[in-house]
Formats: structure tokens, C-alpha cells, sequence
């Protein structure tokens, strides 16, 4: 075993962040959420979506991001390179792509009046021109979003005044997982949850392991080292400028069920991706504000699992879940992921439950604040990281 | 719609096709509607077969699995689906998460 026990590592590891209780306003407040849009989800980079997703050359994805209020198209050009926009049209502000994903031949259409664009976004045809006032098409091309590709994945950043580049703002995660085989892994599934939580509240109930040996005692007890055999233990924790990362260690004591058992026996992959960047045997990345990378080192090849979570209102979030392995390549192999999946997408619907639940009692205002243990420094540094953004919450009485 | 067929060597299956679902989403639906003790003999018939399916089944890429044997995959995928139920929590009423049906699923490579 390579976790360390010894009691409050972490407070001693990183002492600036204190030890004290956390206030619960910030998770509550309406006015606070109306900051929150404005000071860190409409300057911070976002995480949108994959390139992979439109491999093609005039390929495009929307995303509608409710909380900037704006709808983004991502597009691939007709010279490969892959754009974002404002999805509204320049003659009087229609949605310009009202689907959720496709591929145009070269040009894109608005609905209202066929406006139409290029795939670099220039205005390149308006029906009826010449009953325009001087129109300068060249001016007229869709409102360009920054844009930065990183591992594959892409980012947006609505701040059209920032200056800071994406690598830049990963920081620590960029260089920790530089290089990471991400392209090599394909998307098996994902989950979209329709969640009466706190988007902070949500990515709380994630943001550790203590809780695993209680709520988790049917579906992941003992999945990670165990102090005494009894409490989850973190092997190592990394925050890193706005963003962190904590690691564990698997439990050679693991009780595996019997389907578990045979199908690790059965999976015979040819395709070992290893994600040798991890710091742990599973590891937790919480890119601010809103992804969670987990990385699970497995005996055959590694794999992934992506979190966003986007809020809609103070007490409303969409918690969309991802989950990225290596392509099968045999039956054995497909079955053990399905059951990878299946064991996790119960704990995670456990993890749901607890987000409505946790928010509830929050909103009641019957408790003002948290209590934090050291394993859980990083929900500790994740809430003083939105407060360096944001600002200090008032307390409404 | 006609029932598909297995393999004579797998005909012991045959009671159990309708778990031969492709989606996860027609799976969990079908989970949810069983009572333990369809979950507990779907689980007994089929566990002990799955080493024997599973070389069955890769005679072929995996990629370019016939039509025929679908329904095959399709079963140990619902194998899968209520492992959890069977093997873990024992009981239909242990699980105390958020309803399933609120995790909308996708299967595509593409969302
Ligand atoms: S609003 Fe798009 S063409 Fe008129
Ligand atoms: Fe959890």
C-alpha cells in the first residue's frame, strides 16, 4: 500500500486554505447564482464537447448554454478548422441551427428569412439583396466565441475581452495530462439527468470519497484503500491554480462480484489504452468550474468518465454523464465495460438522489454552513476558488 | 414481429428472449418490471453460460457480428444490467437511488 494514513495530511499540505466551516449561501442564493453567471461562467473556459464529435469537414454541434445565456455552434470549416459561434443569425437575431447535431454541404441556412453562411461563418448569400440599405456582407458573418482544443476536448470562453489561453488556464491539469491518449478511447454512453440541485451542490456529493463505505455500502464500499478497513482514504490530493485533482488507491481487498470476476477473466482486449499521466489508480479532476475528468486505471486498459454540469437556475442543473473506453474489439471485452458502466451508473444514480436531497435541506436554511473533514479539502478549495471569482457570499437572513 | 431463434446449444435460453434488447434504456425498462424471482432464474440459466457464449460469439469480429447472433449479445447484456440486483443488493427495495428512468441514455457515439 502506498496511501499514506496519517490523519489531516492535506490541511498540512495546503495550510492557506484554513479549516474551518464553509457557508452554504453561496449554493442557495439566487442573487449569488446571478453573479455566478456573470464572474465565472461567462469568463471561464467551458468544456462543450469533443472533437471527435464532428470528425468531417463541415460538420457542426450545438450547445445550448443556458447559463450565459446564449446558444454556441461548434463547426468544423471546409479548411478543417474548427470554429465557434454565436448560433444567432445576423439579419434579426434568429437561431440559426435549431438541432441538436448535423453536417452541412458547404453552407448553412438560417430558417427565418435563408440567410446564408459559409463554413467559416461569413455571410455569403441574403435573398433579395438588393432592397437592402448598403449592406456590408463582409461585416455581417456570424459572431465568433473564442475557442480552444485541448486532449480533443473543446472549450469555449465568452469572454470576448479575455486574453488568457486555454492551455494557460488548465494550467496543472494541462501538464499533468499532456499527452493522454484521450483520442484512442470512444464514447459508450451518456447520461443526461434533470437534477433540483445546486450545480455546486451536485459536484460536491462527487468531490470526495468519504462517503463511499456508507452511501455507496451496497454498490462501491470498498472499492478504494480503507483506513482500519473502514474509511476511504485519499492517496494523494494536487490543486493547482482554480482547478484540483485527488487520486486513490484500489483495494486489494475489493470483494468482486461473481459476474465481475468472470468477465475480467473473459475481457480479452487487444486494445490496451494506457493513460499512463494518472496520478493514482483512479483519479478525480475537477476542471473549473464545471467538468470532472475520472481516470480508473483497469487490469486490461484504462478508461474514462466525463461530468458537466450545467446549471439552469440556482436549484436547477443538468448533470451530464460520459463514459469513454476503448473500442471493443471482442464480446468479452464489450460485456465487462457494459458491467464497469452498470455498477457505476448505480452508484451515480445513489449520488443523485443525495444532490435533490443535500439541496433541500440546504434550502431550508436550518443549517448555514458545512463541516468539512481533511479528505474533503477539495470541496474546501473548489468553494474558495468560485469565491475568488465571485466574491464573498452575503448571508440573507 | 417473430421471436429470434438461438443456437440449439444455447436453446435453454429461449424462455428468456425478451431481455434480448439492444438498448440500455429497453433494458433497465424491462429490469424494472421484473419481479426477484424472474431476475434470480434469468441469472441462474444464464451466468453459468456466459464463458460458453461469450467464445460463441467471438468466432466472428465483433464489429461484423451477424444479425443471427444479436440476440445472443443481447441477452448477456441484460445479464449485465441485473447483476447488480442479483448478485449485490439481493432484494428489489435495497437500492435507494434517484429513479432510473431520470438518467436519460444515450446510446450513440455521438452525443
Ligand atoms: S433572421 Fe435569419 S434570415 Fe432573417
Ligand atoms: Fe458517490
Amino acid at each position: 500500500m502506498k496511501t499514506l494514513m496519517t490523519n489531516k495530511r492535506w490541511a498540512a499540505k495546503y495550510p492557506a486554505l484554513g479549516t474551518g466551516p464553509v457557508s452554504t449561501e453561496s449554493c442557495i442564493s439566487a442573487e449569488y447564482f446571478e453573479r455566478e453567471r456573470d464572474h465565472i461562467f461567462r469568463r471561464c473556459w467551458l468544456n462543450v464537447g469533443r472533437v471527435d464529435e464532428i470528425p468531417e469537414r463541415g460538420q457542426y454541434f450545438v450547445r445550448e448554454l443556458a447559463v450565459c445565456r446564449t446558444s454556441i455552434l461548434v463547426m468544423r470549416g471546409k479548411d478543417s478548422q474548427v470554429r465557434a459561434f454565436h448560433n444567432v443569425c445576423s439579419h434579426r437575431g434568429n437561431k440559426l441551427v435549431p438541432h441538436e447535431r448535423g453536417a452541412c454541404p458547404g453552407k448553412i441556412m438560417c430558417g427565418f428569412h435563408f440567410w446564408t453562411f459559409d463554413t467559416e461563418g461569413k455571410l455569403s448569400w441574403v435573398p433579395d439583396e438588393e432592397n437592402f440599405f448598403g449592406l456590408d456582407k463582409s461585416k455581417l458573418g456570424l459572431t465568433p466565441v473564442r475557442i480552444g482544443i485541448w486532449e480533443g476536448f473543446v472549450f469555449v470562453n465568452l469572454d470576448a475581452e479575455g486574453t488568457q489561453s486555454l492551455e494557460d488556464y488548465l494550467g496543472g491539469v494541462a501538464k499533468q495530462l499532456s499527452g493522454a491518449p484521450f483520442g484512442e478511447l470512444a464514447r459508450l454512453r451518456t447520461y443526461k439527468v434533470d437534477e433540483r440541485a445546486n450545480w455546486k451542490v451536485a459536484i460536491d456529493a462527487q468531490n470526495e470519497v468519504y462517503h463511499l463505505p456508507f452511501q455507496h455500502r451496497f454498490t462501491f464500499p470498498d472499492a478504494f484503500i480503507l483506513k482500519d478497513n473502514k474509511y476511504t482514504r485519499l492517496y494523494d490530493v494536487n490543486l493547482y491554480d482554480r482547478h484540483c485533482v485527488w487520486s486513490c488507491e484500489y483495494n486489494p481487498e475489493y470483494k468482486i462480484s461473481p459476474l465481475g470476476a468472470l468477465l475480467g477473466r473473459l475481457d480479452a482486449t487487444k486494445n490496451a489504452v494506457r493513460l499512463n499521466q494518472m496520478i493514482g489508480d483512479f483519479d478525480f479532476f475537477l476542471v473549473f468550474p464545471n467538468m470532472v475528468i475520472l481516470l480508473f486505471k483497469a487490469p486490461k486498459a484504462d478508461y474514462m468518465v466525463t461530468y458537466n454540469f450545467w446549471p439552469l437556475a440556482v436549484d436547477h442543473t443538468i448533470w451530464e454523464i460520459r463514459y469513454y473506453y476503448p473500442p471493443a474489439d471482442n464480446a468479452g471485452t464489450r460485456l465487462a465495460q457494459e458491467y464497469a458502466l452498470c455498477r457505476l451508473r448505480d452508484t451515480l444514480q445513489e449520488d443523485a438522489k443525495a444532490h435533490e436531497a443535500i439541496h433541500a435541506g440546504l434550502a431550508s436554511r436550518a443549517k448555514r454552513e458545512i463541516h468539512l473533514q481533511d479528505d474533503e479539502i477539495c470541496i474546501r478549495y473548489f468553494h474558495k476558488v468560485v469565491e475568488d471569482h465571485v466574491g464573498a457570499v452575503e448571508l440573507a437572513r | 414481429m417473430t421471436v429470434a431463434t438461438l443456437p440449439e446449444a444455447f436453446k435453454s435460453l429461449m424462455p428468456f428472449m425478451a431481455w434480448a434488447l439492444p438498448t440500455e434504456r429497453e433494458r433497465t425498462i424491462k429490469r424494472l418490471a421484473s419481479s426477484m424471482d424472474e431476475l434470480n432464474s434469468f441469472y441462474a440459466t444464464a451466468m453459468p453460460q456466459l464463458e460458453t457464449i461469450v467464445a460463441f460469439l467471438d468466432r466472428e469480429p465483433l464489429e461484423q457480428m451477424s444479425a443471427a447472433n444479436k440476440p445472443l449479445m443481447n441477452l448477456m447484456l441484460s445479464l449485465v444490467e441485473i447483476s447488480n440486483i442479483v448478485e449485490l443488493y439481493k432484494r428489489l427495495d435495497k437500492f435507494d437511488g434517484m429513479h432510473p428512468s431520470r438518467f436519460v441514455s444515450y446510446e450513440q457515439h455521438h452525443s
